[in-house]
């Protein structure tokens, strides 16, 4: 038997109210919609006596909590959530009498496919008893799979398992130490015990973590906090700890450590089956230690995919994390874009800063640079091109921008900033 | 029937083809087959020969493939406005900054390469100088040479001199290039250049005409 409970105020989302009064008689429990909870009550009979009286008690719990809800119980649990959406006040479905109690369910209340529904109304069909009335094999030749699942429905045959929502659980460990341990190593060896039993927790409950926070106690009366966000959930003591260690190692606690509270975020962990036709990609978990390696060597900010700025500001540019979407089959002959047509376009490599550099004008036009690395007298020029932006702002630019071609070799670009006069060599077209 | 035995040991064998991926160079792709996966090709040049057009042309056919790929920039030189304007999917991009530092971008290779998965790996160590690309130890080549051995990953090296030597299965050689100007006085402007490249890829050399719009 399952008891199904759904809140009738349509402005009130799902409550920790509902979820907690349904967890007062069991303890497996199933979210069906988004105000709808349904959970099984066998056994409950020693407790509360029949499934009347227990109704009652769970109405009962109810009003105390301020819930306005339908109550239902039947022996399926898609009986149980169709009588409680749809049937106003306590209901209990005997078994054998769901047909009968679900018949005045109209049918345009129920998420069925719009081409279904149309099918039904054309057949004058408009409740669940006028389609439990229907020849099932009839049903299921003229409208296949849905129509059975549809009579089922109707008729209170419908049998499935809950599916339950995951247990709500914490994954935190705390240690206090009696020595203030002031060197990373024995630090260390204590995360990854802690950490090999979380992630035992987590893998036991089929969950990763997409987050670690670690908070460390001083000696001094202050904290260390670090967080790690990992695009990739991960249950792996060993993986997370070697990131847990390349961060300490870039961030180590300023004084000896005197408590440590370790927490992992649970996250549904993410598939890992990859198609055998589709391109290679890093393994996620990989990756994320390898980004994390990669950070430790040259330093945060320096690593990711680059982002063009919505800006004309020469340069502009951004780094996000690198964390590429799953690719699917199919996507490449879908989306890949048209080769371009004609040449390549032409790449420039920028010198970060650009470097400072001496020109000589004639005729207004350069004719001879001078940079760090780079001299020579100008062969050819084209220019000027003046460009100017964001003079509302402290990073206002205005320049004269040149292409010169260098008798020695080497096109570059150059400009002169106009409120300094300086001179400068952007990059060099390659 | 029996198989044919070489007269001497020292005689090399058939070679065996690897897989290849099109560089986004119809000329390129047409003649070598494009960049070898599981091996090394280097890219060299003066500046303003081409390569680092002819890297990001490869970028872009990876990406639109659907595959990472990873840029190591020793000298922060990418430009991405460049990189985007020839087509490159960003959210495939993996670029390693690691500001001036050549030993720094030789172990984010190393590091990026054993992670595997990547369907391309360019080394960008353009703007190192001579000198310092001699300093490199030769063990660093035969070790990328070694991680990517028998992996769809293809490892390129972009760089002014030749510095990777007999672990380079493809080496691509950019000359200097005879820079396209059109217009006259404030009109003028720079239309790109054509350039050579000479392949050289299983002993055998080609020569490419390479040109690049800008």
């Amino acid at each position: 038997m399952y008891a199904c409970i759904h809140q009738t105020a349509p402005d009130r989302p799902l409550t920790a109210e509902l979820q907690a009064l349904a967890r007062a008689f069991s303890p497996v429990v199933e979210t069906a919609g988004e105000r709808t909870v349904v959970f099984p009550i066998d056994g409950l009979g020693r407790l509360f006596g029949p499934p009347d009286q227990l109704a009652a008690e769970i109405a009962r719990r109810g009003a105390e909590m301020g819930l306005v809800a339908n109550l239902a119980i039947a022996a399926q649990p898609d009986t149980a959530v169709l009588a409680a959406r749809h049937l106003p006040g306590v209901h209990w479905i005997r078994p054998g009498e769901e047909a009968r109690s679900l018949a005045p369910i109209p049918l345009k209340a129920m998420e069925l496919p719009e081409e279904l529904h149309q099918t039904l109304k054309l057949w004058g069909l408009r409740t669940l008893g006028d389609v439990a009335g229907l020849p099932p094999i009839g049903l299921a030749e003229r409208l296949g799979e849905e129509g059975v699942r549809l009579y089922e429905l109707a008729t209170g045959r419908a049998v499935r398992p809950l599916h339950l929502d995951p247990p709500e659980s914490r994954y935190e460990e705390t240690v206090e130490l009696d020595d203030p341990l002031d060197n990373l190593e024995p630090l260390l060896f204590l995360l990854s015990r802690s950490l090999g039993e979380l992630c035992r927790r987590l893998q036991g409950d089929g969950r990763a973590a997409n987050r670690i926070r670690l908070e460390l106690g001083l000696e001094d009366g202050g904290r260390h906090e670090r967080i790690l966000e990992l695009p990739v959930p991960q249950a792996g003591a060993e993986a997370l700890g070697k990131i847990l260690r390349l961060d300490l190692e870039a961030h180590p606690p300023p004084a000896p450590v005197t408590a440590v509270r370790l927490e992992l975020r649970p996250a549904d962990p993410r598939p890992a089956q990859h198609g055998l036709f589709l391109p290679p990609a890093p393994p996620p978990d990989k990756l994320q230690l390898t980004l994390a390696r990669l950070e430790a060597l040259v330093g945060k900010g320096n690593l990711g995919s680059p982002v063009l700025l919505d800006t004309h500001r020469p340069g502009a540019f951004a780094i996000q994390p690198f964390a590429p979407r799953e690719e699917r089959a199919g996507r490449a002959a879908e989306t890949r874009a048209p080769a371009p047509e004609g040449p390549p376009r032409l790449a420039m490599r920028r010198y970060e800063p650009p470097l400072p550099a001496r020109v000589r004008l004639r005729a207004e036009r350069p004719a001879y640079l001078s940079a760090r690395g780079i001299a020579g007298e100008v062969a050819d020029a084209a220019g000027p091109w003046r460009i100017t932006g964001e003079w509302w702002d402290a990073r206002a630019w205005a320049r004269d921008e040149w292409d010169v071609q260098l008798a020695r070799g080497g096109v570059y670009r150059i400009y002169c900033a106009l409120d300094t006069r300086a001179w400068f060599v952007e990059g060099v077209y390659d | 029937m029996t198989a044919a035995v070489p007269a001497s040991v020292l005689i090399a064998g058939p070679r065996r083809r690897r897989e290849t991926a099109p560089t986004g160079i119809a000329a390129l792709d047409c003649l070598v087959g494009g960049l070898e996966r599981g091996a090394v090709a280097e890219i060299t040049g003066p500046a303003s020969s081409g390569r680092t057009t002819a890297v990001a042309a490869c970028l872009r056919e990876a990406t639109s493939r659907g595959e990472c790929v990873a840029y190591i920039d020793a000298s922060n030189a990418a430009d991405p406005a460049s990189l985007a304007g020839a087509g490159v999917e960003f959210e495939r991009l993996l670029w390693v900054r690691c500001g001036r530092n050549a030993e720094a971008a030789l172990k984010a290779a190393d590091l990026v390469l054993h992670a595997g998965g990547f369907g391309l790996v360019c080394l960008d160590l353009g703007g190192v100088s001579r000198r310092e690309l001699n300093r490199i130890p030769f063990s660093w080549w035969f070790r990328f040479r070694r991680a990517i051995a028998g992996t769809r990953t293809a490892f390129v090296v972009l760089s002014d001199h030749p510095a990777a030597g007999s672990c380079a299965a493809l080496r691509l050689r950019f000359e200097a290039p005879e820079p396209a100007f059109s217009g006259r006085g404030p009109g003028r402007l720079f239309r790109g250049f054509h350039s050579r490249l000479r392949a050289e890829a299983n002993g055998r050399e080609h020569a490419v005409s390479f040109s690049a719009a800008a």
